[in-house]
């Protein structure tokens, strides 16, 4: 279990490198000669920071802290297991929102940051799961 | 009582969950906090440091392109000078040009038949701002983009202040236009027709980023994918005549197009960029008008 979350961290990470490398927040929509409309969201960002890059650190986090925990015996390992717990709690929550904005609010999605949602909540369910019944498989 | 909480507390994974929740709850709030400033801060200067020497006469007489006929003007046809005004429904700028300066240009020069006004969108706030510009072309189908301008700009910074401005989606849209007596139905069609097809080629060009096609010929489609609904076309020849009114300006005032933000303006031909003071108009307006007298 802890090697899927590894993996899924892995995936999460490489999309959210990817839409911070892609500049998503930059100016992607250009019209006529120049390139004077920036198809921006007011939402990109929080307080300059992209929201991409502050994804990329929650997946780096929680990466870190399952390889870590593969590596390490009980009762450290559940203790690092309790923090990528956290993160993907509140990776999910943050990204149920941010989904919520795409749909209502903005009325345009990006297939990329649906799949990051998707990953987030995957790790969070798999890591409740693991939670509530330390037993099951690693 | 006591027992409880200290037991309550003791929980580490209760703690945990406590803690994401709150993490959470910072991050939307921060969002949303973030969101408000970015929509005022990504704003285009003010111009309020023009220099008056960049405005001396130019060699030859400089008459505006002409623009299509269909486009919101107010005041006489044969007015001696036009002002073509650039500007975007989310821009503070704007606004306050358009409470501030604006009513002493109108009771000063347009209703005296000395100056002839036009409207041109210059989008500068992405998709939200592409929307309020297809609803402002909306209106102009109907012949009502005046009264509909003024509202959408009082509806965007609510008791008319230029510090917070509002995001507004299809229905606040509707309800601007329903509010200055427009066909509604009319007008709901016309904008949920441009607004289908954004979403629509926006959605496509997402899968086009996606599927790692770079990003210009992503670009290069969406806009072809746009530009068959009529409301976009319409922005987008607003964004041509900007072009044409550039290559069209005297050679001095060349240099102050690199910094074109909204509003500018366009007086016969003249750049003026920012919402300058009302004296900034005047000056211009008048050696325009002494120098059509003159001839």
């Amino acid at each position: 279990m802890r090697l899927v979350i590894s993996l899924l961290a892995l995936l999460g990470l490489g999309v959210s490198a990817y839409l911070a490398y892609e500049h998503f927040c930059g100016p992607i929509v250009c019209i006529g000669s120049g390139c004077a409309i920036v198809n921006e969201s007011v939402y990109c960002r929080i307080f300059g920071v992209p929201l991409s890059v502050l994804g990329l650190l929650n997946y780096a986090l929680i990466l870190g802290l399952a390889i870590a925990s593969l590596r390490v015996k009980n009762p450290l390992s559940s203790w690092l297991h309790l923090g990528i717990f956290g993160l993907a709690l509140s990776g999910t929550i943050f990204s149920a929102y941010l989904t919520y904005l795409e749909f209502a609010v903005i009325r345009a999605f990006c297939t990329w940051c649906v799949v990051s949602a998707v990953t987030i909540t995957a790790i969070f369910a798999l890591s409740s799961l693991k939670l509530t019944d330390p037993r099951r498989g690693d | 009582m006591r027992e409880k909480r200290g037991r309550l507390l003791s929980n580490p994974i209760l703690l945990v969950v406590i803690g994401a929740l709150l993490v959470a709850a910072v991050l939307i709030v921060a969002s949303q906090f973030s969101a408000r400033r970015n929509a005022v801060v990504v704003s285009p200067e003010t111009g309020a440091t023009q220099q008056e020497s960049e405005l001396t006469q130019p060699e030859k007489p400089v008459t505006p392109q002409t623009i299509l006929a269909a486009q919101p003007t107010k005041g006489s046809p044969d007015a001696p000078v036009t002002i073509i005004e650039f500007a975007e429904f989310y821009c503070p700028y704007c606004a306050r040009y358009l409470w501030e300066t604006y009513p002493r240009i109108e009771s000063d020069y347009i209703s005296k038949g000395l100056v002839k006004y036009e409207f041109r969108n210059l989008v500068v706030h992405g998709q939200p701002a592409l929307l309020t510009g297809a609803a402002g072309e909306c209106a102009q189908q109907q012949g009502k983009f005046w009264p509909f301008h003024d509202r959408l700009f009082e509806t965007v910074f609510p008791g008319k202040n230029v510090s917070q401005s509002k995001v507004l989606g299809l229905a606040d849209l509707k309800g601007v236009a329903a509010a200055v007596g427009l066909d509604t139905a009319q007008f709901n069609r016309c904008l949920e027709g441009y607004d289908t097809k954004f979403n629509s080629c926006y959605f496509d060009y997402n899968n086009c980023t996606g599927a790692g096609t770079d990003e210009e010929s992503c670009a290069e489609a969406f806009n072809a994918c746009l530009t068959a609904n009529e409301m976009f076309q319409r922005l987008l020849e607003d964004q041509e005549d900007l072009g044409q009114l550039i290559e069209n300006l005297p050679a001095e005032e060349q240099a102050q197009a690199q910094r074109i933000g909204t509003p500018t303006f366009f007086i016969n031909g003249h750049i003026l960029i920012g919402a300058q003071p009302y004296e900034s108009f005047k000056r211009v307006i008048d050696r325009e008008l002494a120098r059509v007298q003159g001839q």
